[in-house]
């Protein structure tokens, strides 16, 4: 239910963006005003958003460990899995935020008859996530093709690694299919298991979706119908240097260009801000030096608590009974 | 009832299999996918000892084994679901399931009148059996809350808690 | 319709032999109200406790009610509650806002695993919250509602967070798992100090509470009931060493001052611990003292609210100063270093009255304290061991075969894994470790953690339990194990009774227990039994042979 209202939101979506390519006043529409308000709400919802992390304090430090702490010398410590420095957080936020970590940890162990234990990885969650991430950013460094002139070296480069085995022309790139067979992947999985079914909610399948359909049009206009390059450069270049060019790309090019302007336009306000949450997650980007360094709360007021002269004065004929000293006779 | 007794055999894992799949749906469905699904017996002890323990009370039971053999795997099973959030009637009626997925099994060849009437004797003594287990079951599942209430009892004797 | 013969399979309506509704949910969780079934609650705050700390709404109830008898503005008391404390809390905005419910965590949770309930699920417990905050504090939430996943702030919502916000134990194994390290435990510690405000707390938590406000310990032992209970271990340390030992109390000038949880004091085997402590500190002949003002080390403030977590935890510091220790050691306890690693020194330090620790025996200055200026029991012990400054005699303890269980707090919100391990190998002959994603930072929680450790509630801790449970069973079925130690003075509560029901036989034990019956005291007389007064394998016969000879 909550993918079919997703699903709804993007098919009416492209069918916005397929009428608008269709009529001449509306370009200016898609062309211009989209763009621009994408852009507007991406960079203000995500400062905005990033502020408010920001200006919230931290009060305690509580990183969750996951190896051995810094103790005596003789013990070995784990110097990412619970840092004790801060090369040791950026090591862990390294791993974290590269190779998604914590999903890898993702281990099952098992027993076989006559009691062997085996170790099997369920790792297909961390395969496509994984997947699916670097797939992404290889695809939008390409896209600065689109953005830049002349085109710089590592973009070039980039692109030539991607298209490494020349099949078809022009030729395919790897990452545009890992991509959409990640997206696929993800998508199955929570559609097909039944507790991710259960916890998925709209939110959850709106940007599959919309990723899906942004990947498909986007092979769709490298591969079947074809578009021209130049003219959609000409646009993008129009964008970045705020003389906007109308002249569209044909409707498949309204559609992705739409679909990645609500790709840009939600993201600070959807679960997508992961990617900037990642960073500051109290209980991964803090060292364990909880003992070694006093970490300071900003609002610690103080509370008021049982002082030992009142505690004194409740017990004190107890306390000499039984022969324990107190401050006053 | 040796023709029942060689059908059942020929199909004890497709017996065992649909029986446990009747137990799991007495779960939230998201919950019976997750038992059923992940089979590590340290991540999922719950749909690990009911597979292992289904197969053998039916092997068990197939196999034409006395009462007291079906002891042990069943403790294993109730154990479990005495203090899952079942009524005693939910708790124990899992055996009863055993019996419909004796029938289903059977369906195919019960549709013919002539094997039917031979296999019926059987079938009624195997019901009779089943019933025998329900009991041995309650029993079990009685035994299992009296542990319950006397692991509380010395809890509260310990002083960790003060009653009520 | 027909009647049917028990021998026709119609006769066997499953639905009504099992009387479950077998259909799944035709709406999502969002309207599914929590079922207050007995054995999966706590009984609630007397009000009593409620008015002696000035906490709010006390008064009788019970979750059974319909009526709670809750303010008549309470949702603008939650909404008021949450917005504080969303700006107070980094951790909560961001676990607010950044869950993709990739599900890592679903199947990671103890209570999911041995039960079953799919709000149990760390997502689903957090999307409790998590659905209110969409709907009342972010823009799209407030326009799109129910179709970008958020909920209206009803009695039915508040019902569901009392019930499953006292059904998550804190354990923080979810957050090991999580990409983004979203901590559950947090999310529970911000639902629990909400619903606080409407008087919504549990008894097994708030009487504690109270106790160790007025007496300085979770159990209301008085300063002399303290003195006797130390005064009768000695006893009992004398029966099993010939050693006699004058526990000191209240002292002032001691280098150190020892903090445990009060339950070492209460019962079995805690008990035996506790005479382990006293028995090291004899030996090596260490200038201490117990407090009886700070005579917790627990604190049941963590799942109340920072502000009771840091009255409470107040006292140690302050005891501290009074009685002019140069540090402090604490005992052997879960949620009490928690709350002394992560929480102390920022709540109630700076600690600038103490020294930096250092082992009076070995000369090893912890540098890992030079702020907090407290340490852990077995970081302590170990180093005494790794200098060779103890006797041991680990074949006193052959006939244990020991397991070690890593409490929850001490593995992942410390790290303290290899401590208590070394230890146990150079006082036990037997050691076997559980399979390996259950122990360490992947540790399984004993079901009682984080207040639920009470006895109405004893079905929902053996569920929770259960995922432990079996992990004990295999080593007990594998390597002969009868032992369970551990380094928490809930476990030791709660692990006898998880054990009792999933493994029998299997006992449970401290670490310094198992020291304590290992180590060779001067002057000594020959060890026939060992703390729990149960005589040593092969010394009846060795006495009934001496009779003769």
């Amino acid at each position: 239910m909550t993918a079919i209202l997703a699903l709804g939101a993007i098919l009416i979506l492209i069918l916005l963006a397929g009428f608008g390519s269709q009529v001449a006043g509306l370009q200016v529409v898609f062309g211009v005003a989209v763009p621009y308000a994408a852009i507007a709400l991406f960079l203000g919802g995500l400062v905005f958003k990033v502020m408010s992390w920001a200006r919230t304090p931290v009060p305690f430090r509580i990183p969750t460990t996951c190896g051995q702490q810094k103790t005596l010398d003789w013990i070995p410590s784990a110097r990412f899995d619970n840092p004790h420095t801060t090369l040791g957080v950026i090591g862990r936020m390294a791993l974290e935020v590269l190779f998604f970590r914590s999903l890898f940890r993702n281990t099952k162990v098992d027993i076989r008859p006559g009691g062997r234990i085996i170790h099997t990885p369920a790792k297909w969650l961390w395969a496509a996530a994984l997947a699916f991430h670097y797939s992404f950013l290889v695809i939008f460094i390409r896209h600065l093709r689109f953005f830049t002139e002349p085109v710089p070296g590592f973009v070039k480069a980039i692109q030539s690694v991607d298209s490494f085995f020349e099949i078809g022309v022009p030729s395919i790139f790897l990452t545009s299919f890992l991509l959409l067979g990640a997206l696929g992947f993800l998508l199955l999985r929570r559609l097909v298991s039944p507790q991710l079914r259960y916890i998925s909610l709209a939110n959850d399948y709106f940007p599959l979706f919309l990723l899906i359909a942004i990947g498909t049009t986007g092979v769709l206009m490298r591969h079947f119908q074809k578009t021209d390059i130049e003219t959609i450069k000409a646009v993008a270049m129009g964008i970045l240097s705020f003389s906007p060019v109308t002249a569209g790309g044909g409707a498949l090019f309204t559609i992705h260009f739409f679909l990645v302007c609500v790709l840009f336009a939600v993201f600070p306000y959807s679960k997508l801000m992961h990617m900037a949450g990642v960073f500051m997650s109290p209980t991964r980007n803090m060292a364990n030096t909880n003992r070694a360094k006093r970490h300071i709360n900003p609002w610690n007021h103080p509370v008021a608590f049982r002082t030992y002269e009142e505690y004194e004065d409740d017990f004190r004929d107890k306390m000499k009974a039984a022969g324990i000293p107190v401050e006053k006779e | 009832m040796q023709v029942l007794a060689d059908l059942l055999r020929k199909n004890e894992a497709a017996l065992a299999d649909r029986w446990l799949e009747l137990i799991l749906a007495s779960y939230n469905p998201d919950t019976a996918g997750f038992f059923k699904q992940q089979k590590n017996r340290f991540a999922n002890p719950v749909g690990q000892t009911f597979a292992e323990q289904t197969r053998v009370v039916t092997e068990r039971l197939l196999a034409g084994e006395g009462i007291e053999a079906f002891q042990d795997p069943l403790h294993e099973i109730v154990r479990i679901r005495a203090i899952q959030e079942f009524t005693a009637a939910e708790a124990v009626g899992f055996v009863f399931l055993l019996k419909d997925a004796v029938r289903e099994t059977l369906a195919d060849s019960l549709r013919d009148e002539q094997a039917a009437r031979e296999l019926q004797a059987g079938l009624h003594e195997l019901e009779r059996r089943i019933d025998r287990i329900a009991l041995l079951t309650f029993d079990i599942f009685v035994s299992c809350r009296e542990r319950v209430y006397s692991l509380r009892l010395r809890e509260i004797r310990a002083g960790y808690v003060q009653p009520g | 319709m027909a009647e049917h013969k028990p021998d026709q399979m119609e006769f066997y309506k499953q639905e009504e032999l099992q009387q479950i509704d077998l259909n799944p949910p035709k709406e999502g969780w969002q309207d599914q109200p929590a079922d207050f079934r007995p054995g999966s609650w706590i009984y609630p705050t007397k009000p009593k406790h409620l008015e002696s700390l000035g906490m709010p709404n006390p008064r009788e109830w019970s979750p059974a009610d319909e009526d709670w008898q809750l303010p008549e503005n309470w949702q603008e008391i939650i909404h008021k509650k949450f917005k504080e404390l969303l700006g107070k809390y980094r951790s909560f905005r961001i676990f607010m806002d950044t869950c993709v419910r990739c599900g890592a965590c679903a199947d990671k949770c103890h209570f999911f695993i041995g039960g079953g309930d799919p709000k149990n699920m760390p997502v689903l417990r957090a999307e409790l919250v998590r659905s209110i905050y969409r709907n009342d504090f972010t823009t799209v939430g407030k326009i799109l509602g129910r179709a970008c996943g958020g909920r209206k702030l009803t009695m039915d919502v508040i019902k569901e967070w009392f019930y499953y916000f006292y059904q998550c134990t804190e354990c923080r194994r979810c957050s090991v798992f999580c990409p983004y390290g979203i901590d559950t435990a947090e999310i529970t510690m911000m639902a629990r100090e909400m619903l606080h405000e409407l008087g919504l707390g549990v008894n097994w938590i708030m009487e504690p509470v109270a106790n160790c406000h007025r007496t300085g310990n979770h159990l209301g032992i008085q300063p002399h009931g303290l003195k006797d209970t130390l005064e009768f271990f000695c006893e009992d340390i004398e029966d099993v060493t010939g050693i006699h030992i004058d526990p000191p109390i209240n002292k002032k000038g001691a280098e150190v001052l020892f903090v445990t949880p009060s339950g070492d004091f209460l019962a079995d085997p805690g008990t035996f611990t506790c005479m382990g402590y006293m028995m090291l500190f004899e030996e090596i002949g260490l200038d201490y003292t117990w407090s009886t003002y700070a005579s917790e080390g627990g604190n049941f403030g963590l799942f109340t609210s920072a502000d009771v977590m840091k009255k409470l935890n107040a006292k140690i510091y302050a005891e501290a100063k009074r009685l002019g220790v140069k540090y402090i050691i604490g005992g052997e306890c879960g949620h009490m270093w928690r709350v002394l690693n992560q929480y102390m020194d920022t709540m109630n330090g700076p600690a600038d009255f103490l020294d930096v620790p250092k082992s009076p025996i070995t000369g090893t200055v912890f540098e890992n304290s030079r702020s907090t200026k407290m340490i852990h029991i077995t970081e302590f012990t170990a180093d005494l061991i790794k200098h060779g400054k103890l006797k041991l005699d680990p074949k006193m303890n052959d006939h244990v075969r020991v397991t070690f269980h890593d409490s929850c707090n001490p593995a992942r919100a410390m790290g303290l894994l290899e401590e208590p391990r070394y230890i146990i190998n150079s006082v036990c002959n037997n050691f076997h470790e559980m399979p390996e994603n259950t122990i360490r930072e992947q540790t399984f929680c004993c079901g009682g953690g984080a207040g639920l450790g009470t006895d109405e509630n004893m079905e929902m801790r053996l569920r929770g339990g259960m995922p432990r449970g079996t992990a004990v069973r295999h080593v007990q079925e594998k390597y002969d194990v009868n032992q369970l130690a551990c380094v928490c003075a809930i476990d030791r509560a709660t692990l006898v009774t998880v054990c009792d029901y999933w493994a029998p036989g299997v006992q449970v034990t401290g670490v310094h227990e198992l020291v304590a019956n290992a180590m060779v005291m001067k002057g000594q007389k020959e060890r026939t039994m060992n703390l729990r007064l149960e005589p040593l394998p092969g010394a009846e016969e060795k006495e009934a042979n001496d009779g003769e000879s």
